[in-house]
């Protein structure tokens, strides 16, 4: 006698016709916050700059209560990247950084947070041309120590004057990741790709 | 502390008390007796006897009072975190009661404290009488009063039992406040004392981290540490046949590399020698591990075809004055210190198992480990099959069990995943399995990995707030997940294991 065996690919299209209800956790938008420059942490070339771009994300995890634990990853050119050492977490509103989004909880996540990578470099040119364009009163002498900063312009401007920087940024896709670990035991992973 | 009673002293030949200073004999309430079957005398040297009444007023004068405070150090000079309640502290930690005493309480006097959970119903005591017993258990600790700085203080020493926690989850509700308030009475003179004006409030555990310890039970609770190429580094307990526990030092890498056979060069690079440790059951079953000094250890025959494995055991003496015995695999020698940090130079090795290191076996002499060794180490498993395919079989209503097997074999392939090196454990945090886990890695120095190891970083922020601060060498990866608490129903992290980033 032939056995009947559900297959199983028909369970999952049910179940997604079923769940339509999308739920968003945390949506990219084009942040205002300001494209900056600075230097490198162990520089190689000490001519090169670090170039600060903010991508930032709206979170809406408060939402959810039966949120428990929350992880980002954060993988940038095919590479899972490093917090802290590749770049660090900011939040949205106070722009202090979120060292550890695993220790929160509901309902104190932040409403937005923005990435700051602290790898990206820059050739001394190009920083040099940046600088004209946005801040002309000062210059790349102003960066000495690794807390310097020179701010350029909100990332939503840069966006339109350099479409090619962007563009590059697009090339190899960059995703942001959150493992949500839910009431009762309950996971589940969220990914969006980064669109820059 | 007696309550009151007789002394009787009976002494059969002479009987002298000698004061340096005054000598006072009291009767509070009764009479004074000398009595003596031949004569009493009283001598007065320098001003001769005084009959008159004595002042009872000047003993009642003396100055008993308590003064208190909560600090986290022994000694008293820190203070506690504070909220509008006042103090406050976790479960977990250790804080010390402060009570500096009148000078008129003698240095030595020992009294008895008693620890409360102070409730409070709106103001209302008695609806809600406090609490004397913490996990059923009354807490009672002794103070002696000590010198400090001329003043007289007595420090009592108070663990924050993580058992209390249901105490505090019971605070919760109407007039409840997730906390306990501690406070201490006891007893001095015919009075009773509490120190409820100086409320100590407990919270839960703020621990976030914790390490998984690759044993079970054993008295060391170190994580599995594994070299870049996933040999595992670990403790050696050596158990002789009769059971009896040899304990002895030695940092031991072991692998399961295949070797491969050289006809021309007398050298054996092979699997030779295979036994598996049931950890569960803690009993030597087969495991597998290389031999490097492989002279030792076999015999060759003519016309190889077939090896046979002699575990040979060293018997080397020890030097005399030395307290800690360390076989150097890699270096081939022995080394005697009297001092760990003597001895372990190659080897990176993190202080903490430097303290943790037992001292030389009892027969006064070295062995190196027997076939009986119990290590912290799981056994390969084989995965016969696996993967989504697995699914197509089962019927919907199968499924939660498929998920529990699923879950099952996925820890099992981590465990083999990790004896495969660094650089497969980089790979594999990444799959979908690790992500909806948290898997995550983190590196870290020298310096943070000994400080996690030792407890004092109780959470992934602290750890990379360090980082931020110090930008240290990263010679560790640690690998961490989420593990859910069912009782809290939230979720901490754990410290699985730990990978060496240079190979040694």
């Amino acid at each position: 006698m032939k056995k009947k065996i559900t297959p199983i690919y028909l369970f999952f299209i049910l179940n997604s016709l079923i769940s339509c209800n999308q739920k968003t956790y945390f949506k990219e938008v084009v942040s205002e916050k300001n494209v900056t420059l600075f230097k490198p942490e162990f520089s190689k070339t000490s001519e090169d700059l670090i170039i600060s771009i903010p991508v930032e994300f709206n979170l809406y995890l408060n939402n959810f209560p039966e949120i428990k634990d929350v992880g980002i990853y954060y993988k940038k050119n095919g590479k899972r990247c490093e917090q802290i050492d590749d770049f660090v977490l900011r939040d949205g509103k106070t722009n202090k950084i979120i060292f550890a989004i695993e220790d929160l909880e509901s309902p104190n996540y932040p409403e937005s947070i923005y990435i700051v990578d602290r790898k990206m470099t820059i050739p001394k040119e190009k920083a040099q041309e940046m600088i004209k364009r946005y801040n002309i009163t000062t210059s790349l002498k102003n960066i000495k120590s690794k807390n310097d900063t020179i701010k350029l312009v909100s990332y939503l401007k840069f966006k339109k004057d350099y479409p090619d920087f962007i563009n590059e940024l697009r090339k190899v896709p960059d995703s942001l990741v959150l493992s949500l670990g839910l009431s009762k035991g309950k996971s589940k992973v969220v990914k969006a790709k980064i669109n820059w | 502390m007696s309550k009151g009673g007789e002394i009787t002293r009976v002494i059969l030949g002479e009987s002298i008390w000698t004061s340096k200073g005054d000598m006072n004999i009291v009767a509070t309430n009764g009479d004074v007796c000398f009595s003596a079957n031949k004569k009493v005398n009283f001598y007065g040297v320098e001003e001769g006897v005084h009959i008159g009444d004595y002042d009872f007023k000047e003993e009642e004068n003396k100055e008993i009072a308590f003064s208190g405070w909560w600090s986290p150090d022994y000694e008293g000079t820190q203070n506690l975190e504070h909220d509008d309640r006042g103090s406050k502290s976790f479960l977990e930690k250790t804080v010390y009661y402060q009570l500096t005493v009148s000078t008129d309480i003698p240095l030595g006097t020992s009294i008895q404290f008693k620890l409360w959970d102070y409730d409070t119903g709106l103001f209302l005591d008695w609806l809600n009488p406090d609490d004397d017993k913490l996990a059923g258990k009354e807490v009672i600790k002794t103070g002696i009063v000590r010198d400090v700085n001329g003043k007289h203080r007595i420090t009592i020493e108070l663990f924050l039992n993580p058992n209390w926690d249901n105490d505090i989850r019971k605070d919760k509700g109407a007039f409840k406040d997730g906390c306990v308030d501690f406070y201490w009475t006891w007893r001095y003179n015919n009075a009773n004392w509490t120190s409820q004006t100086n409320l100590l409030s407990v919270y839960p555990s703020n621990v976030k981290l914790r390490i998984k310890p690759a044993f079970e039970g054993g008295a060391y609770s170190l994580p599995e540490i594994y070299s870049r190429k996933g040999y595992i580094i670990a403790f050696a307990i050596d158990r002789l046949p009769n059971g009896e526990i040899q304990k002895f030092v030695s940092i031991k890498i072991r692998s399961t590399t295949t070797f491969h056979f050289e006809s021309d060069v007398q050298k054996f690079k092979k699997e030779i020698y295979s036994e598996t440790i049931n950890i569960k059951k803690n009993t030597v079953e087969a495991l597998s591990y290389e031999v490097e000094e492989i002279s030792h250890f076999f015999r060759i025959k003519e016309n190889i075809t077939n090896v046979f494995v002699d575990e040979k055991l060293i018997e080397v003496p020890v030097t005399k004055g030395s307290s800690i015995a360390v076989f150097n695999k890699i270096k081939k020698t022995i080394n005697f210190g009297k001092t760990a940090a003597d001895i372990f130079t190659y080897h990176q090795v993190l202080d903490e198992i430097r303290n943790m290191m037992p001292e030389i076996s009892s027969n006064g002499k070295f062995n190196t480990p027997s076939v009986s060794t119990v290590l912290s180490f799981i056994p390969g498993y084989q995965i016969a099959a696996f993967g989504v395919f697995l699914f197509e079989w089962m019927a919907q209503g199968l499924l939660a069990e498929a998920d529990q097997n699923f879950q099952e074999q996925m820890w099992i392939t981590w465990q083999n995943t990790k004896a495969k090196g660094l650089d497969s454990v980089m790979s594999f945090i990444e799959n979908s399995w690790a992500t909806n886990n948290r898997f995550d890695k983190i590196l870290v120095s020298r310096e943070t990995l000994n400080a996690v190891l030792k407890g004092k970083f109780r959470s992934i922020e602290e750890i990379r707030i360090k980082r931020f601060e110090n930008i240290d060498p990263l010679t560790h990866t640690i690998i961490t997940y989420r593990i859910e608490d069912k009782e809290l129903d939230t979720y901490y992290d754990l410290v699985d294991c730990i990978f060496m980033n240079e190979e040694i």
